[in-house]
């Protein structure tokens, strides 16, 4: 049993793209370097992870979001 | 209807299920419980807005250096 | 679509029969006839404007060209025109003849006075949208590549401003038809709250009645004549102003029935109750007040218009800000009620108990978040400094793809989930796409959105068919112009798609078959009723006033000064592009 549904996931995901197009400008602020190329693949791998821990659970009764 | 609702006055049995406690109108059969006005507390809206209202001064302080660092001086008039 | 009973048949008629007696079609199949054609129009108007508007996105970014640089404003005139004047006006039209009827429970007082409004707003519609794809034909000899911004001195054919005028007084019989149908309910319920939406139509409606006198002086005196030939080149600063005297209102005319959706119909769909009716009039009351007396602030570049007056419509801005933030503080609590009745907990756990397979749910909350963002570059544009670093860029279109392209479009996407199966009686076609759909709007947004700002800040202009120039470096504050390009492209694709298919659910929905469910349940009443409330806010006379001194206030001094410094028709004004020459060669 996954732990989020694919509509959890489809609105995780989403949530998601606005906090990576920004993280480069965020960064700018404070004197870090990052390409947006860069922020983009740093936020493809998040949503892996997500992927990943929504998947392989454990216990069998969690539930979706 | 759960027991808990069922004990608060006998709506549900005269009026039938879409009632809420209060006697008003409708509901959709999905939700679970009621909850009155009284009974209601948005603290989780309080939270959100919080988060709001700090990205706003967050960019209101990045406005600082967007106008005044960034760029040279501004024509006005 | 609007006539699915004759092609259909029978399965829809036995489909029809299996819907509640208490549907809103069963009850009012005239009016949701209404509703269908006037949706009609908005969704074909909102495909070709999506299509233009993918064109330009690939055309200003050098990836793709397809037309001619010189057709690009014809793009933007059709983009900008039948997305904000056609689709989000006949979408609404058809929502408040929706709310008006079902929360004063009676029909409009007269069927044919309602076709012919509606007629009459198609017309008009077409007559301008003619005028503008013609535009790309050059032996037709007529043009209108004047933006939705349509002042002097760019030109259009006569066809084009006169399209207009009937568009609006369309709109106008529209808006006398609700309140024709508010009497009528009045004369049998004396003494009663006007109803929720239905006060929420009206206030709309009485904001749209001043607003647009400012274009309907601009287009009746001035640019129609002036088109045709019969007076001099107007003051374009005089018609300037007159047009944002609309032209700001306008943008809480697209607005306000979002928020009438917001309001009413969002903490249904999660499961909730509004929170409070008086606070729901309270804003509305202070939109009509307030929309208009603000025009001005599209204006803080214009010589001849005193600092003065730029910092009363500043302030006057700043105010509107107020009923945003009381919206997000009583839309917030309406869904957060939802949630915590469907057993959600915690400072941000009940946020997993929400709906979000829904797509009207996940639609309209997206477009509610976008909203906030939309406030914050809107603040930017609002301040009488600040306005000097972004004016005329393309943060400006960056903006208001937020505010009217997001918060507004996206929430109506996401009601016509909701609310095209309650007009057709047919099962929405599909709900998996049309989450992926209203998700798919958010994500183009936001990657096209930011990069428009961040563009506008490096001073990339806006309204350019090609901004690139070899003399000129654009600054960026992170990353490189190339990529902010990439992403604008990208984003503009997404948002093509995500409307391409909204389209197509839709279209497949008219043609399902199967009945729609789940369409018995009324509206929650609010958890703080109407009898909370003072009964001084429905009173319309004295807000309609208030409202009209409000904008005498603001605009008599400044319009005297424009007319007394350059007068109505300036001398050595001159039309572009000149149109008209060949056109009056063929009459003489």
């Amino acid at each position: 049993m996954s732990r989020l549904s694919p509509a959890a996931l489809l609105i995780v995901g989403a949530f998601m793209v606005p906090l990576f197009i920004e993280l480069p400008v965020v960064l700018s602020f404070v004197g870090v370097e990052l390409s947006m190329t860069a922020s983009l693949g740093i936020g493809v791998v998040a949503f892996t992870l997500v992927l990943i821990w929504s998947e392989i659970s454990e216990k069998p009764e969690a539930a979706d979001a | 209807m759960t027991a808990t609702e069922a004990e608060a006055e006998t709506d549900s049995a005269v009026v039938g299920e879409d009632v809420y406690a209060d006697g008003t109108l409708v509901r959709d059969p999905e939700i679970e419980e009621s909850l009155s006005q009284d009974e209601y507390d948005p603290k989780g809206t309080l939270a959100l807005l919080l988060v709001y209202f700090l990205i706003l001064g967050l960019m209101w302080t990045y406005m600082y250096f967007v106008e005044f660092l960034g760029n040279g001086p501004t024509v006005v008039g | 679509m609007s006539t699915p009973g004759e092609t259909a048949g029978e399965t829809v008629e036995s489909a029809r029969e299996m819907l509640p007696d208490n549907s809103f079609l069963i009850q009012y199949p005239h009016v949701s006839r209404v509703v269908r054609s006037l949706f009609l129009t908005a969704f074909v108007a909102f495909g070709i404007g999506a299509f233009m508007g993918v064109l330009q996105a690939l055309h200003r970014t050098g990836i793709a060209r397809i037309v001619a640089s010189s057709d690009y404003y014809t793009l933007l005139t059709l983009h900008g025109v039948l997305l904000v004047i056609v689709f989000t006006i006949f979408f609404l039209a058809g929502v408040f003849t929706w709310a008006n009827t079902r929360s004063l429970d009676r029909p409009p007082v007269s069927k044919r006075f309602t076709w012919f409004w509606v007629v009459t707003m198609s017309v008009g519609s077409a007559m301008a949208g003619i005028a503008i794809l013609a535009g790309l034909i050059p032996s037709i000899g007529m043009s209108a590549d004047v933006l939705f911004t349509f002042y002097a001195p760019l030109q259009a054919h006569p066809l084009f401003y006169i399209g207009l005028a009937v568009f609006i007084i369309g709109t106008w019989l529209a808006g006398i038809d609700w309140f024709r149908q508010y009497l009528a309910w009045r004369g049998e319920n004396t003494g009663e709250r006007i109803p929720l939406q239905s006060f929420m139509v009206l206030t709309t409606m009485l904001m749209w009645f001043i607003a647009t006198m400012g274009v309907a002086v601009e287009v009746v005196v001035f640019l129609i004549p002036w088109s045709l030939g019969i007076v001099p080149a107007p003051n374009p600063l005089l018609t300037r102003t007159l047009f944002w005297f609309f032209g700001h209102p306008v943008v809480y005319f697209w607005l306000m029935p979002a928020y009438l959706l917001w309001y009413t119909v969002l903490p249904k769909i999660a499961g909730g109750r509004l929170f409070s009716d008086p606070l729901a009039r309270v804003v509305f009351v202070l939109f009509l007040l307030l929309s208009t007396p603000v025009g001005i602030h599209h204006q803080y570049v214009d010589p001849g218009i005193a600092e003065g007056f730029k910092f009363i419509a500043m302030t006057n801005t700043m105010f509107l800000l107020l009923p945003s933030l009381l919206t997000a503080f009583t839309v917030v609590a309406s869904i957060e009620h939802g949630a915590r009745q469907r057993g959600g907990t915690g400072y941000f756990g009940w946020l997993k108990a929400l709906p979000w397979r829904d797509p009207a749910f996940t639609g309209m909350t997206l477009a509610g978040l976008m909203f906030a963002a939309g406030g914050f570059s809107g603040m930017i544009n609002a301040g009488m400094n600040i306005n000097y670093l972004v004016h005329n860029t393309i943060w400006v279109p960056g903006h208001f793809h937020l505010t009217v392209g997001t918060a507004v479009a996206l929430t109506f996407m996401a009601a016509s989930y909701w609310l095209v199966p309650r007009i057709t009686g047919r099962e929405l076609y599909s709900r998996p796409i049309g989450l992926f759909q209203v998700v798919l709007w958010f994500v183009g947004m936001v990657f096209m959105s930011a990069a428009m700002h961040r563009g506008g800040l490096a001073g990339i202009p806006r309204r350019t068919a090609e901004p690139q120039y070899p003399q000129v470096t654009f600054e960026t504050v992170a990353g490189s112009v190339g990529s902010l390009r990439l992403q604008l492209a990208f984003g503009g694709v997404l948002l093509f798609v995500s409307a391409l298919l909204f389209l197509v659910n839709v279209g497949l929905t008219a043609m399902n078959n199967e009945p729609a469910r789940g369409l018995d349940s009324a509206l929650p009443p609010a958890l703080s009723g109407p009898e909370q409330s003072p009964t001084v806010l429905d009173n319309l006379k004295l807000w309609a006033l208030i409202a009209v001194v409000l904008v005498i206030l603001a605009y008599s001094l400044p319009l005297y000064s424009i007319v007394q410094g350059a007068g109505l028709y300036p001398p050595g004004q001159e039309a572009t592009p000149a149109v008209l020459a060949p056109l009056l060669e063929v009459i003489a």
